[in-house]
């Protein structure tokens, strides 16, 4: 326990490192605001509510409609309010009617499409045959479900940046120790081999780990506090974001509880690939180097390869790829190959491939410098 | 008592043989490891301290294999490595506790060894201090301490005294020369004097190979009669500088005092002086043999 405590230390004393999460949390944080409730609004009875004031009220028409969800109720939603279009004629005014409007109109007309959200026509009737059928097949829960996917996508470009934040955190693990030169030191204590790669491990995961929790939480919970759970209880297939059929089944929370446990897996294999290339690359810029390429050319070289190569091939890569974490970070959104129980197969294998790998090079007896002979009789540098 | 022993141990790089059949049993006391850069040392050492896998032959400890032994054997085992590596950042107190919890230290232990520590180094004024800031001297110390935080049974210090000032490598030479007792301790350096007065034996390493080793005095005989005195003019002195290994050269009163060292007298008048451990290292760091000047 000790020495994890002190390696976990080791970690979280960059003060570069917690200045950028600091910064990454506040700039999300703001940007939550900013984006969400800064802007919101409704329009009932001709009154105009803003902030706090139209999410109150916003919810409270959304639980007047709640309920399964047809494209009767939509059609009775138009009906009833009229489409929400734009009163004014600049892009940016304030957009028209209430929460549970706007998203019947979205529905049904092509006011997405326009960018002034002025004026809106009723969508083709194949387009709408489609929804109707939709609608009927996974009779989704409806319900005041504002912001959900604007939260999740927030959450999807933070992540993002986070799982590369985590890397940066990870990579001088076992990498400090050559460029220290403790590495020797360390490693001819009792128990500074097994016992310490050990408590390496443990430390990086529980700071990628950490972090991941901690901001999602915050974003998840700031959502939660302002905006309540109802959007949560909403069927998932009505969030935009939930485009794997598996899914779509169930509520938004189920959907998106489902991603974020994909999300920690993909955090452990960014974790367990980022050590295994910090004790064998040991040097900050080539470990960053390599996990950069690894994130950013596993999740990009399926893309790039599909107009090339046949099916088959495609889907033997997947097997790699989909195990990629920035994949798995975003896995609700992006559909599958290969399943779950391979996919996590896959993940599986890969960490526990990473961390013998990485246990041979640090805690196994002997393996020590191997493949450093071009250092031998440097003075003063870390060699034979 | 403690036996370590090493049988035909042999370690290659590539196409180098750093370490080449290397046999010996060393019991309890001080043992020096001499040689010039390259001559293998480090290797050695770090297969002592279970850091590289020996290609062929076993090192022991009381008869059983190190690379079995693992953290038994690491349990008994203190090193300090020739570059010896710190967190810039950290402060002594702190890497030392740090090292302590490495070398499974029971906790209620750890602040009296760490007094203890700071009292036989003396950095009881610095163990607040970042370790960047630390001189070198200062850091040779720490790494010393530490080194001995789990009172090891066999202590590896590889060049210790490197970077210590005079007085340093004194008060160094002192406390280990008190540790041999009960334990085995092996330091390898390049300077003499670390082990001449010190070490109950010495080994002389080149190439990979023991050369020659045992006592101070007795290795000092083997080199009897191969070590020169002589005075010569300045152009003699320049030429027998090219022929033959010199010990010590002085100018003096126009002339040149030279200890030199070779199978048969440089000049005719040289005289055979008592051989010291520096001729002994000396004398196996530079033959081939010396040519006649003349």
């Amino acid at each position: 326990m000790a020495l994890f405590g002190a390696e976990l230390y080791k970690i979280l004393r960059r003060r570069q490192l917690l200045g950028g999460l600091a910064v990454l949390f506040l700039a999300v944080g703001m940007w939550f605001m900013a984006s969400t409730v800064w802007e919101e609004d409704a329009v009932v009875d001709g009154v105009r509510y803003q902030r706090m004031e139209a999410i109150r009220k916003n919810r409270e028409i959304g639980r007047q409609w709640e309920g399964v969800l047809t494209i009767e109720k939509l059609y009775a939603v138009l009906d009833t309010y009229g489409m929400a279009l734009n009163e004014g004629k600049e892009v940016y005014t304030p957009r028209g009617g209430n929460w549970v409007s706007r998203y019947a109109t979205e529905q049904l007309t092509d006011y997405r499409q326009r960018e002034d959200h002025t004026g809106a026509v009723l969508k083709s009737q194949t387009e709408l045959d489609t929804l109707e059928r939709k609608l009927k097949r996974y009779q989704p829960y409806f319900c005041y479900m504002e912001n959900v996917d604007w939260v999740y996508e927030m959450c999807m470009f933070m992540n993002l940046v986070l799982v590369f934040v985590i890397v940066l955190g990870v990579t001088p693990v076992f990498a400090e120790e050559y460029q220290c030169r403790s590495a020797a030191m360390v490693r001819s204590c009792e128990r500074g081999r097994g016992k310490t790669m050990a408590a390496k491990t443990a430390a990086a995961l529980a700071f990628g780990l950490g972090v991941y929790v901690l901001a999602n939480g915050m974003v998840w919970g700031a959502y939660c506090l302002l905006y309540g759970t109802d959007g949560l209880s909403a069927g998932a297939v009505l969030s935009d974001w939930v485009a794997y059929p598996v899914y779509q089944e169930g509520q938004v929370w189920q959907a998106f509880g489902w991603n974020f446990l994909w999300g920690m897996l993909g955090i452990v294999l960014a974790v367990a690939t980022t050590l295994l290339f910090s004790v064998a690359f040991r040097q900050g810029f080539l470990v960053l180097g390599a996990s950069f390429a690894y994130l950013v050319g596993g999740r990009l070289l399926p893309d790039i390869l599909a107009g090339f190569l046949p099916r088959h091939f495609i889907r033997l890569l997947c097997w790699i790829f989909e195990s990629n974490p920035i994949y798995l970070l975003s896995l609700v959104s992006q559909g599958s190959i290969l399943g779950g129980a391979k996919r996590l197969a896959v993940a599986v294998l890969w960490i526990v491939a990473c961390l013998v790998l990485t246990w041979q090079r640090w805690g196994s007896y002997g393996y020590f410098s191997r493949g450093n002979v071009m250092m031998l009789g440097s003075k003063g540098q870390f060699g034979i | 008592m403690l036996e370590l022993k090493l049988e035909n141990v042999t370690k290659r790089f590539g196409d180098k043989i750093a370490v080449d059949g290397v046999n010996f049993t060393w019991n309890n006391g001080v043992y020096g490891l001499l040689g010039e850069n390259g001559a293998g040392k480090t290797t050695l050492m770090r297969m002592l301290c279970g850091l590289l896998r020996p290609d062929s032959g076993r090192i022991c400890f009381q008869g059983e294999e190190v690379s079995r032994m693992g953290a038994r054997y690491r349990r008994i085992l203190g090193y300090l490595p020739q570059d010896f590596g710190y967190y810039p950042d950290f402060t002594a107190q702190r890497y030392l506790k740090y090292l302590a919890q490495l070398k499974a230290l029971p906790p209620h232990v750890i602040p009296d060894k760490m007094e203890e520590i700071w009292e036989l180094t003396g950095l009881q004024d610095a163990k607040n201090k970042r370790l960047k800031g630390f001189s070198g001297g200062m850091l040779r110390r720490l790494g010393i301490g530490q080194a001995l935080l789990n009172d090891p049974k066999v202590l590896v210090l590889d060049e210790p005294t490197s970077g210590l000032d005079p007085k340093e490598r004194i008060r160094f030479r002192n406390v280990i020369s008190s540790l041999g007792k009960d334990r085995i301790v092996l330091l390898s350096t390049h300077i003499v004097q670390d082990v001449e007065f010190i070490a109950d034996q010495i080994f002389i390493m080149k190439k990979g190979r023991l050369l020659a080793g045992g006592k101070p005095q007795e290795i000092a005989e083997t080199v009897r009669g191969k070590v020169w005195e002589c005075l010569v003019d300045e152009k003699w002195a320049a030429r027998l500088q090219q022929r033959y290994a010199v010990d010590h050269l002085k100018y003096q009163d126009g002339q040149v005092y030279m200890r030199v060292l070779s199978q048969e007298p440089p000049v005719a008048d040289a005289k055979a002086c008592e051989p010291g451990l520096e001729d002994v290292y000396l004398f196996y760091m530079m033959i081939p043999e010396a040519k006649d000047p003349t």
